[in-house]
């Protein structure tokens, strides 16, 4: 088998992780529907990229998380949603709670305070520069989830958020967190895939007795 | 002669082979209890697929019943294997380390068994109350008591998972078991409900990830490879406790606390609860009041006891549950004051009680954990209790608002008693069971702060005047007239009385096997 330089598989995975970012800012950015299932296919695709050269750096049994980011991050899941779209016949634009440009200025100060975080606690031990770049993205691709999550009203757009989340969270869990134990990476993956099934089941159901998916109309619980 | 000589060994051939039952039955008897943990995982996860494939009402109702019972029976077993050990160490890890036992999760598992048993026999008579009026088809009550079992396992998983991986999955999968059971009954309500849960608690979940996977990653610096694990009782070792790295151990706790607090109830992540609570069908409210936040609470014990030993010190952790537990209790007793529906009065008041469990652990004396510890099964009890004398007063009178239920002791007097006894009860009024954990969590707090004491007494009193004001109106004042006298589910009773006798029995005096079982569990949360 070739060989391939540690350096270069490193930069490999940090420039992966960066793209990671991007396409998590992108969400915000743009407010039609089936594109930010799509970025989301592609951050996915990122992150079997993090997972293969994690693989090829000599941890095995990551290729078998690869292949799962791939078949269910890459293609069922944003498959799912598109027929979901389809389905419920979803207009394309998400209405914002705040506007583009300063819910990106405000993405660009979760990041900044999820490196001030990593610069504070990675300063001993662990004091690996690739550990810390790969922390501070995982923290602000999760940070940059919830944002989306917030600020979105689409229901559909949350559960997107959700998943970004999920993909920081699994970025650190790949890269830096070498070998987790298997079993409990495909019992995470279990949980996250029946998690986006009953999400869609129940947007259906809220489709059909609220005649839409905007969250804003799910306001009869309060106090 | 010969007769005598016959006699005697028919007799002979009798004991030879009683003597052979008896050791063939002590083994059978010893490998149930050996293999107890096995046993209550696959008894409700079992009981759930044959309930699925039968759905024939009757049936369902005897297999969800049964099934309750024998998983009820092996959390017994697992309860005396904890206690007849010496050391609180007690049950060595399973399957390949993915599960085990102490006596924190035997005291978790008795928990979930007491009431997972008394919902299932609430069930039938609430269930099929609402099944013969209409509001469900045949199909909804199949998929009840498939998710209904579904949900006892994945509680009794995080109870014995040993793994903080698995622990998670655990916990998350208590979610998305629920989920549908919160939005069971289809309407606008309870699918916001359903919603808001599922969204809230999958990211709090996910907070929960981010935070195990840091642990993970505080351990990839040490030496040895096969200490690197995410397996409980290998990282609470005192060798490898003490060299994990205490910075990133503070972060993942800080995430851990968000995560699992939120399903935990915790202030200010606990603003799905008072949805997913009021709206779900009143045995699984019980459920998600009385056992699910207790689960998640066991799984921030988990982490808590691991940072004790580690470089970081117990105080870290301390004083962080200490600052959420305060805030909840206060932000639950405002919004208890103020509330109009009293299914949300009650799902405040559970808010109210993981805080106060909270502060007791965060005060982290001997004695606080304890009475934090007893807490958690008096609450869990007393809030099913009042749960249940809710839902029969809800099968009544068709409203969850207070402002339209009065006189309840007119119509149905027996749910009316027990409504104002259960007020009593969950308010933590002398001579029942949450007096004394409350007291004993007051002295504790007496002992460290006077100001503290004085700051939750002064909340404990206004949820007392609160509740009893609310409750006042519905169980006394002029009944309606449209409404016939007569119970609408009167097989409640039975749970209602043995969760009544408990309250009051806990109220009096302790067990001494309970009050050993406790003392190991506090000493398994702070050694």
């Amino acid at each position: 088998m070739f060989s391939i330089s540690p350096q270069l598989l490193d930069q490999a995975i940090e420039m992966s992780a960066a793209f990671m970012l991007v396409s998590s800012f992108l969400v915000l950015a743009i407010k039609r529907l089936h594109v930010h299932v799509r970025l989301y296919a592609i951050q996915s695709l990122f992150l079997t990229a993090v997972a293969v050269c994690v693989g090829l750096s000599g941890e095995k049994h990551i290729f078998w998380v690869a292949a799962l980011t791939f078949l269910f991050k890459v293609i069922i899941i944003p498959a799912l949603f598109a027929r979901l779209i389809r389905r419920l016949n979803i207009q394309q634009e998400t209405q914002l709670t705040l506007n583009v440009p300063a819910s990106l200025l405000i993405a660009a100060g979760l990041v900044f305070g999820a490196d001030y975080l990593t610069r504070t606690i990675l300063t001993t031990g662990n004091g690996v520069e690739l550990s810390r770049n790969i922390l501070t993205i995982s923290i602000a691709v999760l940070l940059l989830g919830l944002f989306t999550m917030v600020t979105r009203k689409k229901a559909l757009t949350q559960v997107i958020g959700f998943l970004t989340m999920e993909n920081g969270l699994f970025l650190t869990g790949i890269a830096i967190a070498k070998g987790m134990p298997l079993l409990v990476e495909l019992g995470v993956f279990f949980d996250v895939l029946v998690a986006v099934f009953i999400m869609g089941v129940l947007l259906h159901r809220i489709n059909e007795t609220f005649d839409t998916i905007n969250v804003e109309k799910l306001t009869k619980l309060k106090g | 002669m010969n007769i005598q000589q016959r006699w005697n060994e028919v007799l002979q051939r009798i004991e030879s082979w009683a003597h052979l039952l008896q050791s063939w039955l002590s083994s059978l008897f010893f490998f149930l209890q050996e293999n107890a943990p096995y046993f209550l995982l696959a008894i409700p996860l079992c009981t759930a697929i044959v309930c699925a494939v039968i759905g024939r009402k009757r049936l369902m109702e005897q297999i969800s019943v049964w099934g309750s019972a024998l998983t009820a029976l092996f959390g017994y077993f697992l309860l005396q294997n904890v206690l007849t050990t010496p050391s609180y160490v007690t049950i060595q890890a399973r399957l390949g380390g993915l599960l085990y036992a102490d006596s924190l999760s035997a005291y978790l598992v008795l928990i979930i068994c007491v009431l997972g048993l008394l919902a299932a026999f609430y069930s039938v008579g609430y269930l099929g109350h609402e099944y013969e009026q209409g509001v469900f088809g045949g199909g909804r009550l199949r998929e009840y008591y498939f998710l209904f079992n579904l949900f006892i396992f994945t509680m009794l998983l995080a109870a014995l998972a040993n793994n903080l991986g698995v622990l998670w999955v655990a916990i998350e999968a208590t979610t998305l078991a629920s989920a549908f059971l919160v939005g069971f009954y289809n309407k606008e309500e309870s699918l916001e409900a359903a919603w808001k849960y599922l969204i809230i608690g999958s990211v709090g979940i996910t907070f929960a990830l981010f935070g195990t996977v840091l642990v993970y990653f505080s351990t990839l610096d040490l030496a040895h490879v096969e200490s690197r694990s995410l397996n409980w009782n290998i990282l609470i070792q005192p060798g490898i406790a003490a060299s994990l790295d205490a910075h990133i151990l503070k972060l993942a706790f800080i995430f851990i606390l968000i995560g699992y607090g939120t399903k935990a109830g915790l202030a200010p992540m606990h603003t799905w609860l008072p949805d997913a609570h009021s709206q779900a069908p009143t045995p699984i409210s019980a459920l998600l009041s009385g056992v699910l936040i207790n689960a998640a609470m066991y799984g921030i014990l988990r982490f808590h006891r691991l940072l004790s030993v580690s470089p970081v010190g117990p105080e870290f952790s301390s004083n962080l549950l200490l600052m959420f537990g305060l805030l909840s209790v206060a932000i639950a007793v405002l919004f208890i004051v103020v509330q109009q529906d009293y299914k949300r009065l009650l799902a405040y008041s559970s808010i109210k009680h993981m805080g106060l469990i909270a502060t007791g652990i965060g005060l982290g004396t001997p004695l606080a954990l304890y009475a934090a510890l007893l807490h958690m099964l008096n609450h869990a009890l007393a809030k099913a209790f009042i749960f249940m004398g809710a839902g029969n007063l809800l099968l009544k009178f068709k409203t969850k608002e207070m402002a339209r239920v009065s006189g309840a002791m007119k119509v149905i007097p027996a749910t009316g008693a027990f409504l104002l006894l259960g007020v009593l009860a969950i308010t933590g009024v002398p001579p029942f069971n949450l007096f004394v954990s409350e007291f004993l969590i007051l002295t504790a707090s007496l002992e460290k702060e006077w100001w503290l004491a004085a700051l939750i007494l002064l909340l404990l009193a206004i949820a007392f005047a609160g509740f009893l004001y609310h409750i006042g109106q519905m169980v006394f004042g002029p009944s309606k007239e449209e409404l016939t006298f007569g119970e609408a589910n009167s097989s409640a009773f039975f749970p209602l009385i043995v969760l009544f006798l408990l309250i009051l029995m806990l109220g009096f005096y302790i067990p001494s096997p309970l009050h050993q079982l406790i003392e190991q569990a506090a000493k398994v949360v702070k050694p």
